[in-house]
């Protein structure tokens, strides 16, 4: 094969698998339609050249040259719509441009028809060529002239087209001159000037400075197919070379020593390319990512860093540092900033800010700046001209103000609780396809990451301590219980004392005995005394049980007892809202291993919810007994009931159904939600379990399982 | 002691703490024109008051078995002639609000009572026909 075939070859191949991958990249595209156009024009063209170079008789290389031609027509054609495309000019010149095709049409009949020229004779040691006709320098001069309207139009919008869209068109400028000029060449020979077309490899080059050009600046998108056509050029080629070397070897020295079948060749050569296969596409695919796609690499190894450290960062203000220090240095920006829906859930407030003078800022969550962005499931850019224009001015003055052009919020279930902006980089290049396509990867991680880091400091700011909280919430429903507890024996000291007055108001201990007059005032301060008692036993009783525990303590606890403690405090608030209490105590139930405090305080949380459940007018059963390897306790109520979905979720902390908002109407239930989180874990630490039935409208049990001293308890929660 | 004729008062007392009752009959014991019973229990208190048709009615609200909203609801449409006074500790507006506007009594007190402001209120209340 001749060096003009094998180029010929090599050049089908690519411009046809690049166009293909194009095409399929983007099928709707006009742009990716007219490369496909113009990429099998090409390979048409190049498999001419190949039949060309293989061509032995002036017959094979006559047909060859019409293949050859009818490539070299189509190419215009497909090139001039290619590059209007290019330039977003396809309506404007649609006239044009059917005139194109429709003449270039005409001459692709005149070449078939053989019209354009009719033999080929010997014209040098390269081989066989044409001998024009008339009608052919018509053609030529409509081809000169395609060639020269296509590139001026770029020249001219190059000039005029700024940024990234004007590199875009330099590039495609450029290489589609080199191509043509190395193209054009072949044309000498059919003017007698027997120049050789060597120059041919020239659009080899074309299709790798075009395919540059696209990695580099976003022409078509495509890098990672352009990737695969040059890893498989790539490929191709170590694989010709292989079989190329290892048929020469078998032939030259091998054979001298002993016969090898052709057989045994061929074996030995697929042995080597299997062999050799892989490691090559890995080193292909290697290199190619490590010089062409530099970026890629770096924003990969920004991605790691950043997951590593901030997913696990529980401060929240470390976490955004973190991620705008982690993205100024790898994307190496001017400016950014990154900022956080407040706890208070009303505003936003700048976390952190480089670049610029934003440090202090805060947005309303009802700003337009804010619930645009809320909108927005996607990042805005500013450097897109497209988006520019169709942004709404308050946007991206903000984002002006802010020295944006990148600015992306951070969603967590469908909440924004953030917003990450990204100033323009140092070195005043826009910002990638791969690192546009990575950056909102960057924000969910971000988003997860602040959004664990808000939850933990929502837990540390509220000072959680487990039994202490539940103390808090158990005690607050019972205000109303206690304050009357205390109002009794008040009630009673204060009737003596209005009794003895009232008395001497009516004159009677002017009348009685001295003796009596006493046994009256003494049975008085008697009662009186006894109700100090009995309101200070209350009091105390209160403040044990809101006393702060030191520790828990271990120690046998009799859950009846911790029951009927339980209890006590709610006799009151029962009575009021008419609630019953059935007990079921079983007869021999083990003692259990557990604090006696934590554990009231477990049953006083439940019998709080059989409470609130139940609202008016209900039943709550309580009992113990022995459940195999475990002693269980269980509070049933004939309350409202528990829905199936809130049923998993009702340990959940923070979840509730009570009203959680700062209303002040003393009938609306309150509740923090953390009731049930604290109990399981009390549960917990003592090896216990706690279980849930409920049925809407029927009422609900809870079932507490605590494992017998000395066995194994049977499974956990 | 009792007295043929209106001219005889009477009170019915509704608590479940003795003292109270205690407190309350003694110093009725000075007043000879007035009858005065009590009960720890609703609804035996029910039941005299229902039987004694009494000019007024001591009521606690917070007692096991019928709270003191119950009695009222109950005693109020069978004794149109009888006065009612609540007596409480509970802290709950929202109750308060019911017995008031809703039912409807003739006083409240909040505990701990001034045992004179609650006799006072006891005659006026005796007074008026």
């Amino acid at each position: 094969m001749t060096f003009t075939a094998l180029i010929g070859l090599l050049n089908a191949c690519t411009s046809f698998t690049l166009g293909l991958f194009v095409f399929r990249k983007n099928p709707r595209s006009k742009k990716n339609q007219s490369y496909l156009y113009f990429g099998l024009a090409v390979a048409l063209y190049s498999f001419g050249y190949f039949m060309w170079g293989r061509a032995q008789t002036p017959r094979d290389a006559l047909l060859a040259f019409q293949v050859l031609v009818s490539g070299i027509i189509l190419i215009n054609s497909a090139y001039l719509e290619f590059v209007f495309s290019l330039l977003g000019k396809l309506r404007e010149k649609r006239k044009i441009l059917l005139f194109c095709h429709a003449l270039n049409l005409t001459f692709l009949i005149l070449n078939a028809k053989l019209l354009l020229y009719q033999e080929v004779v010997k014209k040098s040691v390269w081989g066989y060529w044409p001998i024009v006709e008339t009608p052919f320098y018509a053609y030529f001069g409509f081809w000169l002239w395609q060639v020269g309207y296509g590139l001026f139009h770029l020249w001219k919008s190059s000039r005029r087209v700024v940024g990234k869209r004007g590199t875009q068109i330099k590039y495609v400028f450029i290489s589609t001159l080199i191509g043509y000029f190395g193209g054009g060449t072949n044309w000498l020979p059919w003017f007698d000037i027997n120049l050789p077309p060597h120059l041919n490899i020239l659009v080899t080059a074309y299709v790798g400075i075009l395919a540059y050009a696209i990695v580099r600046h976003q022409l078509l998108e495509i890098e990672v197919i352009i990737k695969k056509t040059l890893v498989f050029a790539g490929l191709f080629g170590v694989v010709m070379a292989v079989v190329s070397v290892a048929t020469a070897l078998t032939q030259t020295y091998l054979n001298r020593y002993f016969t090898v079948s052709p057989t045994v060749s061929m074996a030995l050569t697929a042995f080597l390319v299997i062999l050799l296969y892989d490691p090559t596409r890995k080193l292909l695919v290697n290199m190619t990512d490590r010089y062409l796609f530099q970026k890629k690499e770096d924003i990969k190894v920004t991605l790691k860093r950043l997951s590593e450290s901030i997913i696990t960062m529980l401060d929240i203000d470390l976490v955004g540092r973190k991620i705008l220090s982690t993205l100024q240095e790898t994307l190496r920006l001017d400016s950014g900033s990154i900022i956080l829906k407040n706890e208070n859930e009303k505003n936003y407030r700048v976390l952190d800010a480089f670049g610029v003078a934003a440090k202090d800022l805060e947005f309303d969550k009802d700003e337009f700046f804010v619930r645009y962005l809320s909108e927005m499931p996607r990042m805005v850019n500013l450097e897109d001209p497209a988006e520019k224009t169709n942004l709404p001015i308050g946007i991206t003055g903000k984002l002006i103000d802010l020295k944006a052009v990148i600015c992306i919020p951070l969603f967590l279930h469908a909440d924004l609780i953030g917003i990450l902006t990204l100033g323009k980089k140092k070195s005043d290049e826009e910002f990638t396809v791969e690192e546009l396509e990575y950056l909102p990867t960057v924000a969910t991680q971000a988003a997860i990451a602040l959004s664990n880091a808000r939850l933990y400091d929502i837990l540390k700011k509220s000072q959680i301590d487990f039994a202490q909280q539940a103390k808090m919430a158990a005690i607050g429903t019972l205000s109303a219980g206690i304050s009357h507890e205390i109002k009794n024996p008040l009630n009673h000291m204060r009737l003596a004392i209005g009794m003895l007055r009232m008395n001497r108001k009516l004159g009677v201990y002017k009348k009685l005995p001295q003796d009596q007059l006493e046994e009256e005032v003494f049975s008085a301060l008697d009662s009186i005394d006894a109700n100090i008692t009995r309101a200070t036993e209350v009091i105390e009783r209160l403040s044990s049980f809101a006393k702060k525990p030191k520790e828990l303590k271990i120690e046998p606890v009799n859950l009846e007892l911790a029951m009927e403690h339980a209890l006590r405090f709610m006799t009151r608030e029962f009575e009021h809202y008419g609630i019953k209490v059935e007990r079921n105590y079983g007869k021999g139930v083990p003692e259990v291993l557990a604090d006696l405090h934590a554990v009231e305080d477990v049953l006083l949380n439940i019998l709080v919810n059989a409470r609130h459940a139940i609202q008016d007018h209900g039943t709550i059963e309580v009992l113990t007994c022995r459940q195999g390897e475990e002693v269980e306790a269980c509070v049933k109520d004939t309350g409202a009931g528990i829905s199936p979905q809130h049923l998993e979720k009702i340990f959940d902390p923070f979840f509730t159904t009570k009203d959680t908002s700062r209303n002040t109407d003393e009938k609306a239930i309150k509740g923090t939600g953390l009731g049930l989180f604290i109990v399981r874990e009390l549960i917990k630490k003592f090896g216990g379990r706690i279980a849930v039935e409920s049925e809407v409208g029927k009422g609900t049990a809870f079932r507490i399982f605590f494992p017998v001293p000395g066995k194994e308890p049977l499974n956990h929660v | 002691m009792s007295e043929a004729g209106s001219e005889v008062g009477k009170i019915v007392l509704i608590d479940d703490e003795k003292e109270v009752s205690s407190f309350f009959s003694k110093v009725f014991e000075n007043f000879k024109h007035v009858r005065f019973f009590s009960s720890s229990r609703a609804r035996h208190g029910i039941e005299i008051a229902k039987r004694e048709r009494p000019n007024v009615v001591l009521l606690d609200l917070q007692m096991p078995e019928i709270n003191g909203e119950e009695a009222l609801k109950e005693l109020k449409p069978l004794l149109p002639g009888t006065r009612f006074i609540m007596m409480t500790g509970w802290d709950d507006g929202a109750t308060k609000n019911r017995i008031v506007n809703e039912i409807g009594v003739d006083a409240y007190f909040e505990k701990p009572v001034d045992l004179e402001k609650v006799m006072a209120k006891i005659f006026e209340l005796m007074m008026v026909k």
